[in-house]
């Protein structure tokens, strides 16, 4: 018996120790609400000592005054039903300190019944660090929109300026006009990040509108002609289906096609061919551009629409390129049931080709 | 452009793009007055009111969203037009200005200063002086 009884005491300790050693507080209480046990990491995150704990009740002791009616009510639940709310799974709730300093915790209780009564076991942690970052993450982008757009258009508007000066000798005159193109790129890509991260989180306020895609490609294409020109390079639509007007956010398939023909541009050596094609597929519409520009390895393919992701050859033709062009056409189509792939051979061109729904 | 130069207001707390576009406008010939914050800008339009308004919308003391409600509400001052020029680019922002009064909305990074005149000129032309 005596042998059974040192195994019990031993076992107890053992239980005692996994208890008081663990990074989470340990908080047990009785069916009336009071504290019966309370490990060392309760007395670090609540400021309550064990031995002045131990008989408090529970909810004058750490929960918020906010969260005494959500409390009692659960609590009652449980009684009545045997169900708890937030029995057996992860509850995010304020928690009080000692000082009055009140913070964001999780915690998970079940009961044990111990006969006719219960008892309750709650591991509780600290979330504030998790909580802050995830504040941190959501205004980082209101942040990225104010702060660093007010600066930079500052850039932008003094450069303006700046260059429209006449008595300007030649050097600083090109310097500024440097200077406005890394703005530019500076901006867009404040601009792109921002609209990826917003799709992302699925804040974006998609304003769907009937569009007609054969005057979008036009109208892009004479926004993207001048630097074509500059290129020397041939850009045509060489098809154009009639198509019904399609529902979608005339703004992002407008940065969807401009995002397609500017990579083509960029990455066909002068004096290319590019040819833009809008075709009827059954219940599809199909827009491709097609390029004679250095082609994509077969390896890249596949990657080539991934975050931050840029072709190995793509490098050595363009260093200004973010990896988030493609990315971002992707995220855009998603949004309307459409795909975009590429088709292409290295050396030998380029063809980009995306499909959406028709919306009848 | 004959006779008195057009007056515009130019409401930004930030003192750089103020610089910027009051040098750009008077190089067009307008006539131009500043504002550094909400307040300023309705106690001058209290004095004075000018032919179009560019208005930040966050700013100290008052922002730009209670200020085009406070002008749009005032006889005296709701026929003047108010272009927005922000960094906010939220399409519930662009919606709330345009609902609330405004002739247009930028944002001011994605906006050159040679556009920005063609618009204040473009919205001189209605004429509501």
């Amino acid at each position: 018996l005596s042998r059974a009884q040192e195994a019990l005491r031993e076992s107890e300790s053992h239980s005692r120790l996994i208890i008081e050693t663990a990074h989470e507080a340990f908080v047990a209480i009785d069916i009336d609400g009071v504290i019966i046990d309370w490990n060392r990491q309760a007395e670090n995150l609540f400021g309550w000592p064990r031995q002045e704990a131990l008989g408090r009740r529970f909810d004058d002791t750490i929960v918020t005054p906010q969260g005494h009616q959500a409390q009692i009510e659960g609590y009652q639940h449980f009684l009545s039903t045997g169900e708890g709310m937030v029995l057996d799974h992860r509850l995010e709730v304020m928690a009080k300190h000692r000082q009055g300093r009140q913070f964001p915790v999780e915690l998970t209780i079940w009961p044990i019944q111990l006969g006719q009564t219960y008892r309750f076991n709650a591991f509780i942690h600290d979330i504030s660090e998790r909580k802050q970052a995830e504040q941190m993450k959501s205004d980082f982008v209101s942040f990225v929109t104010h702060q660093l757009r007010t600066p930079l258009a500052g850039i932008k508007w003094l450069l303006e300026l700046a260059s429209e000066e006449e008595a300007l000798p030649e050097a600083p005159r090109s310097y500024i006009q440097d200077a406005r193109e890394s703005a530019d790129r500076l901006i867009k890509l404040v601009n792109d990040l921002l609209d990826i991260s917003r799709l992302e989180r699925g804040k974006f306020n998609i304003l769907p509108e009937a569009v007609n895609l054969g005057e979008l490609t036009h109208s892009v294409l004479a926004e993207v002609s001048p630097l074509a020109r500059q290129k020397g390079h041939q850009l045509l639509c060489t098809r154009l289906d009639e198509i019904p007007a399609m529902i979608v956010d005339r703004q992002l398939m407008r940065q969807v096609m401009l995002n397609l023909v500017s990579n083509a541009i960029k990455y066909t050596a002068s004096g290319g061919e590019i040819s833009m094609q809008l075709c009827r597929m059954g219940a599809t519409v199909q827009w491709s551009i097609t390029d004679s520009g250095i082609g994509i390895p077969k390896a890249a393919q596949a990657r080539l629409f991934e975050k931050f992701y840029r072709a190995e050859n793509g490098l050595t033709v363009e260093t200004e390129g973010t990896g988030l062009g493609l990315y971002l056409v992707r995220l855009i189509l998603g949004q309307f049931g459409g795909r975009v792939w590429c088709e292409s051979e290295e050396g030998k061109g380029a063809t980009f080709l995306f499909t959406l729904p028709l919306t009848e | 452009m004959g006779g008195q130069p057009k007056h515009i207001l130019l409401v930004e707390d930030d003192r750089f793009l103020r610089k910027a576009a009051e040098a750009t406008l008077r190089r067009h010939g307008f006539a131009v007055s500043t504002a550094v914050d909400g307040e300023d800008a309705l106690q001058q339009v209290q004095r004075q009111i000018p032919d179009l308004i560019l208005l930040d919308l966050i700013m100290p003391k008052i922002q730009g969203f209670e200020v085009l409600r406070l002008l749009k509400q005032d006889p005296d001052t709701q026929r003047i037009p108010v272009i927005v020029l922000s960094n906010l680019g939220q399409e519930n922002d662009v919606h709330q200005a345009l609902e609330c009064g405004a002739v247009a909305y930028f944002i001011k990074s994605n906006l050159s200063l040679q556009a920005l005149v063609s618009h204040v000129q473009e919205n001189l032309k209605g004429g509501t002086t």
